[in-house]
């Protein structure tokens, strides 16, 4: 059951998951937003309330649609491989997770880390380490700050015979890391980051590793790391499986469960299958087949994710006619965006089996980010600056004729072998017509997404148009991306000084409600100036499926995939 | 059959008017005939498909999305709206351009390798049934994807590459029956009396073998028609927009529960086409082989 | 003969150094390296140090040919080297996967020449009979529908009309063969009805020229059950083609598992093939065709010399 938003701010109203009588449970569940919702026939037959109090023990039944890349955490930046490392390495700092946490929050709590010190300029962040972080078997200490040092080095590329991991390149803002004495860090930025701990909470960035690594174990082939989970057993292509760190510094309550099994089902099909059979604990569930999951399943809990990622539509660098603006309107224009989040998640299905949809438009920060995005919907955006993001096709057509006149140009998109999934493929084929419909002759170029997509389009190396999700794990990296970075040639032709400037003030904000008023301030030049034309991909609902007796699974959800430390230890099996 | 006994025969009749002979042919051959019928109709729609098909086949409007069968959309609507059964149509254009197209080309290599390396044997036959070998250690899917990979999912790409991997086993099956022909007694007395390999070949080998070519390559088309349906649902296949059965069955994954008619017709699609071409090559065969007319 | 035979044999070394020449050279010339798929497309500040740093670490920085010999050499001490991204030897990570792709091939074999046999020989004893309508018509109806379909129908309505799913891990044979063969039975099922099409067609043509030929009638004339004249002697010739087609069939097999090892989660070689490309692990890729190419090799070798001794009628010169 989605957790209501008591602490949700305006433009995230609270919804209301319709299920046979499941029960919030716990501490949770405000007021649940009653208005608009009809009644599943047989609601009002209630559920077993959970049995007092969360019980020990039990094995969770996971999934995964592949192998991590690798276990040495610091190969590769995917989400795979940020995912499975989080059940075995700690970071310094994690996402909050609870009942009263907001949807999509960003706020960051201790993992190894005990506290933290930032100096006024925001360029010095002294971290104080917990005393009790204890390694997995065979090793059989606590973390020291001379571990966080030589993962840091080893992250870098400075020890001798190291590479450096391609996740430093997300944390280029660090000059250097030392240790001050033996449970204190200090990180001395280059330039400060509004979202520098957030980033150190990023299981994309820097889980902490202990020092004998690569020289008393080899990282590839084993994992010795102090998160909540150990691992005791890999077999590539079929499973991994975890049992509880009895001293994990976060405990010793929890974890809850005594193991954990990720199994590789590639297939979304039989990962239904096997979680409308019992066999899955959880499962992320497409919109069309949401109504079978809470049909099937009775008391199925369904948590609906965040509005992420975002997704922009580029323009060729090589090209000199994006530079008329009304151009770039007339393509944002063109787009009815509410129709392509229909057609891609269902959203109207969805609506007629009773479910309450929302239907949100990502603005040059997503959705997700419930404190810094402005709902372009809602009343604090300037209207100015909403209607580039309306469906308008007449005006559209206008500006192409006045741009010039009707051309042909190329849409590049990632082929349905890429990650991306049905969604994506779908708006794709929905861009080359609304386009053609408005004098931009669009000709659909599918690109195999390892051949051509990612070495070449995503570089820039492309005619005409192209589009792709972003993931950045906080407000400002996108902005960063977008409008700072130089050396990507797609966002690097857009020489706008003015702009620059005013993101590079944001960056060295540190005041918190300041930083949120800019950056919700900035969205409306952002669409004014079209640079960048956000999507609606990432934007529609996705959901997860738990089985009924998984308790505290919808409370506990965080954003980004630090869920196996983050939420996991908190679930509880019912049975 | 009694044929040594002599007999006396009545005077040999008029041969059977053109239509007759064509009716026994039908009741003689009814799957294949009507096999053939559904290749012939198949080839048509997708020539036609411009005129066949209700609707074009991106003709999408999100009102009208999933949509079941009805009067004005028999198939129904996907899930942007657009008419199944003109998809449906139009991909019998997709396929049969890439079936063909890929079959010509593994005929046209595959009989030429094939034949000379049969016919002349030798150590040249050695070096290129190994180089075949090298060919066919690929697993076919990974080849094509290969090179779809290097080069591009377009149409030219796609014929060639899929009409290469399909030459390594025509050119196997050429050579099998080339070499049974070139040690025939006849071609042997062609050779003694002194005729030139080019006109050997030509009047004697490619007569015989041009059985064997056509029944070979009537049977790669229903197999092409498969593997390219399974090059669109792992995402190699022939680009968007235009629509092809193996594509429209994995876009169909998602809707298939609620929506079984999206998986359902192009799979049909499928299934029959490749039915038909079987059949229809399999009659050929029966028809052009001189070893099977006896019985 | 003899000479023949020995040539054949003498030839097969470089025949596979030949195929994995091929394929190394042209892994590498798809777009895009290892080093892109882990920067993959948020890689926004590509660092051209990393980017050197990374290709020394996985030899990239070597000419094709220099990468090449190492692997032969490395190869000939019996080291198939390491996967560029995951880091672990990969002839563990094969042995893991080769029983499964092995199995289903083998049940799907199996269960190919368990329909195509008999309705092959039926086929062709009541030639163009209903019999034999009915049973072509089933025969090319299980080759054409489409493998990947008939597996999301069957895992899909599995459950919905049975409430059956396919067990959630995949077992090996010998760990625990309930699970196992609950696992294979359905995708080797749909693999062997698709190749049971090819072969019963071809079984049906041999037995067809078979029992035209002489020395059937004379066993007929003699008085021989019509039973005993086809198993006597049509099958044994029928077998020939037939054992022909095994040696392309088992190139199409590995190609043709990849979709069905998604779609039931069995850890094969198919989809560990087609994952490495797309992610341009080199020694994987190269790995896993050697040995492809190996059983394609010796295979076509023992069909070849097969045929030239069942088949008196072919010559080799």
């Amino acid at each position: 059951m989605n957790s209501s938003d008591p602490g949700a701010p305006t433009g995230l109203p609270s919804r209301r998951q319709f299920l046979r009588g499941a029960l919030a449970l716990g501490l949770a569940a405000a007021g649940l937003a009653a208005a608009g919702c009809r009644v599943e026939p047989g609601a009002g037959r209630t559920q077993t309330p959970p049995s007092a109090g969360p019980r020990r023990g039990g094995t969770f039944s996971g999934l995964a649609a592949a192998d991590p890349p690798s276990l040495d955490p610091y190969v590769s930046g995917s989400q795979g491989q940020a995912e499975f490392s989080a059940y075995s390495y700690s970071r310094l700092f994690m996402l909050k997770a609870g009942p009263n946490v907001a949807r999509g929050s960003l706020e960051v709590v201790p993992d190894a880390a005990e506290s933290v010190q930032v100096s006024p300029d925001g360029l010095t962040y002294t971290v104080r380490l917990r005393k009790n972080v204890a390694f997995h078997p065979p090793l059989d200490r606590a973390m020291t700050a001379e571990d966080v040092v030589f993962s840091w080095n080893r992250l870098t590329g400075r020890l001798p015979g190291s590479t450096p991991s391609v996740r430093a390149e997300d944390i280029q803002m660090v000059e250097a890391v030392a240790a001050a004495d033996q449970y204190t860090v200090v990180f001395r930025l280059k330039n400060p980051y509004p979202f520098f701990l957030q980033k150190l909470a990023d299981p994309k960035v820097f889980f902490i590793m202990p020092k004998e690594t690569g020289t008393a174990f080899n990282p590839a082939e084993k994992v010795v790391g102090s998160g909540p989970w150990v691992l005791q057993e890999f077999v590539p292509g079929k499973l991994a499986r975890f049992k509880r760190h009895p001293n994990w510094h976060l405990g010793p309550e929890i974890p809850y469960m005594d193991e954990v099994v990720v199994n590789v089902v590639p297939e979304y099909a039989t990962q239904l299958s096997q979680f409308l059979g019992g066999n899955l604990e959880w499962v992320v569930v497409q919109g069309p087949d949401l109504k079978r999951v809470v049909d099937t399943v009775r008391g199925a809990q369904i948590y609906e994710r965040p509005p992420y990622p975002l997704s922009v539509l580029n323009f060729s660098p090589r090209e000199a006619r994006w530079e008329d603006q009304r151009l770039r309107w007339a393509v944002s224009m063109a787009l009815d965006r509410d129709a392509m989040l229909d057609a891609a998640y269902g959203l109207k299905e969805l609506e007629n089996q009773g479910f309450k949809v929302n239907r949100y438009w990502h603005t040059h920060i997503p959705a997700a980010f419930s404190e810094y995005w402005v709902d372009p919907k809602g009343p604090e955006m300037d209207p100015e600056a909403a209607r580039y993001l309306k469906y308008n096709p007449e005006e559209a057509r206008r500006l192409v004729q006045e741009a010039g006149g009707s051309f042909g140009t190329e849409l590049h998109f990632a082929a349905a072998n890429s990650r991306y999934g049905e969604p994506y493929r779908v708006m794709s084929e929905l861009i080359v017509q609304y386009l053609s419909r408005v004098g931009i002759n669009v000709r659909a170029t599918e690109e195999d997404y390892n051949s051509v997509f990612i070495p070449q389009t995503a570089r820039g190396e492309f005619n005409g148009l192209m589009w792709i999700p972003q993931t950045r794990v906080d407000p400002f990296a996108y902005l960063e991306t977008q409008y700072l970075i130089t050396t990507n040639k797609i966002y690097g032709r857009w020489n706008d000084a003015q702009l620059r400037d005013r993101v590079r003030q944001i960056q060295t904000m540190v005041d918190p409600d300041r930083l949120r008023r800019e950056i919700r301030g900035i969205q409306n030049e952002l669409l004014k100036k079209m640079y960048v034309v956000p999507m609606p991909y990432g934007a529609g609902l996705t959901f997860t499926a738990y089985q009924p007796w998984v308790r505290n699974a919808v409370e506990y959800q965080t954003f980004g995939q630090g869920w196996p430390s983050e939420c996991l230890p908190y679930y509880w099996l019912d049975r | 059959m009694a044929e040594q006994t002599p007999v006396l025969r009545p005077a040999r009749r008029a041969p059977a008017p053109g239509w007759v002979q064509l009716i026994r042919l039908i009741r003689a051959k009814p799957l294949g005939t009507f096999g053939g019928l559904v290749v012939a109709g198949l080839l048509a729609v997708g020539l036609l498909a411009d005129l066949l098909a209700p609707y074009s086949y991106d003709d999408f409007d999100p009102a009208r999305r999933l949509r079941p069968p009805t009067a004005a959309h028999p198939f129904g609507t996907d899930e942007q709206g657009r008419d199944v059964l003109s998809r449906v149509v139009y991909g019998a254009r997709v396929s049969m351009v890439v079936a063909v197209g890929s079959a010509v080309v593994a005929t046209l290599v595959g009989s030429v390798i094939g034949t000379l390396s049969g016919y002349f044997g030798g150590t040249a036959d050695l070096m290129t049934q190994r180089l075949i070998d090298v060919w066919l250690a690929f697993p076919g899917l990974i080849f094509v994807i290969f090179l779809v990979g290097v080069l591009s999912n377009s149409f030219p790409v796609l014929i060639l590459t899929i009409g290469l991997l399909y030459s390594a086993g025509s050119s196997r099956v050429v050579r099998g029956a080339v070499m049974v022909i070139r040690d025939s007694l006849y071609v042997e007395a062609a050779r003694a009396l002194g005729a030139r390999h080019g006109r050997i070949l030509l009047r004697h080998i490619l007569p015989n073998v041009l059985a064997v070519i056509i029944v070979n390559a009537s049977a790669q088309l229903g197999s092409i028609i498969l593997l390219e349906s399974s090059l669109s649902f792992l995402g190699f296949g022939p680009p968007p927009p235009f629509p092809s059965w193996g594509r429209m069955l994995s876009e169909a994954r998602t809707q298939m529960v609620y929506h079984p008619n999206l998986m359902l017709f192009p799979g049909l699609a499928v299934t029959l086409a490749v039915f038909s071409f079987n059949m229809f090559g399999d009659a050929v065969r029966d028809l052009l082989d001189p070893r099977l007319r006896g019985r | 003969m003899t000479r023949y035979l020995l040539t054949r044999v003498g030839l097969v070394v470089p025949t596979l150094l030949g195929v994995t020449l091929v394929v190394t050279v042209a892994v590498r010339l798809l777009p895009g390296d290892v080093i892109d798929q882990i920067l993959g497309p948020d890689a926004v500040y590509v660092n051209p140090e990393t980017r050197a740093a990374l290709e020394r670490r996985f030899a990239l920085d070597r000419s094709i040919f220099e990468q090449y010999a190492n692997w032969v050499i490395d190869l000939a001490r019996g080291d198939l080297g390491r996967s560029l991204i995951s880091g672990r030897p990969i002839a563990s990570e094969l042995a893991g996967r080769i029983p499964a792709t092995v199995q289903l091939g083998t049940m799907g074999l199996a269960f190919a020449l368990a329909i195509a046999l008999p309705v092959g020989i039926l086929s062709a004893v009541y030639r163009d009979r209903p019999v034999d309508y009915l049973g072509r018509s089933l025969a090319i109806l299980l080759l054409a529908t489409p493998s990947f379909w008939l597996g999301l129908l069957a895992i899909t309505y599995g459950f919905i009309l049975f409430r059956w799913t396919p067990p959630l891990r995949y077992h090996e044979l010998w760990e625990n063969p309930g699970a196992n063969l609950n696992t294979m039975w359905i995708p080797a099922l749909i693999l062997g009805a698709h190749v049971s099409g090819r072969l019963m067609r071809l079984t049906r043509t041999t037995v067809l020229e078979v029992l035209g030929e002489d020395y059937v009638r004379t066993a007929r004339a003699k008085g021989l059950r019509e039973r005993a004249v086809i198993l006597g002697h049509a099958l044994p010739n029928a077998l020939i083609p037939v054992v022909t087609e095994f040696g392309l069939q088992v190139r199409l097999l590995i190609g043709g598992t990849v979709v069905l090892e998604r779609i039931f989660s069995i850890p094969g070689m198919g989809n560990y093939l087609l994952t490495s490309i797309q992610q341009r692990d080199y020694p994987v890729v190269q790995a896993i065709v050697l040995l492809t190419g190996v059983v394609v090799v010796l295979s076509n070798l023992v069909v070849d010399l097969l045929y030239s001794v069942l088949d008196p009628r072919v010559r080799y010169g």
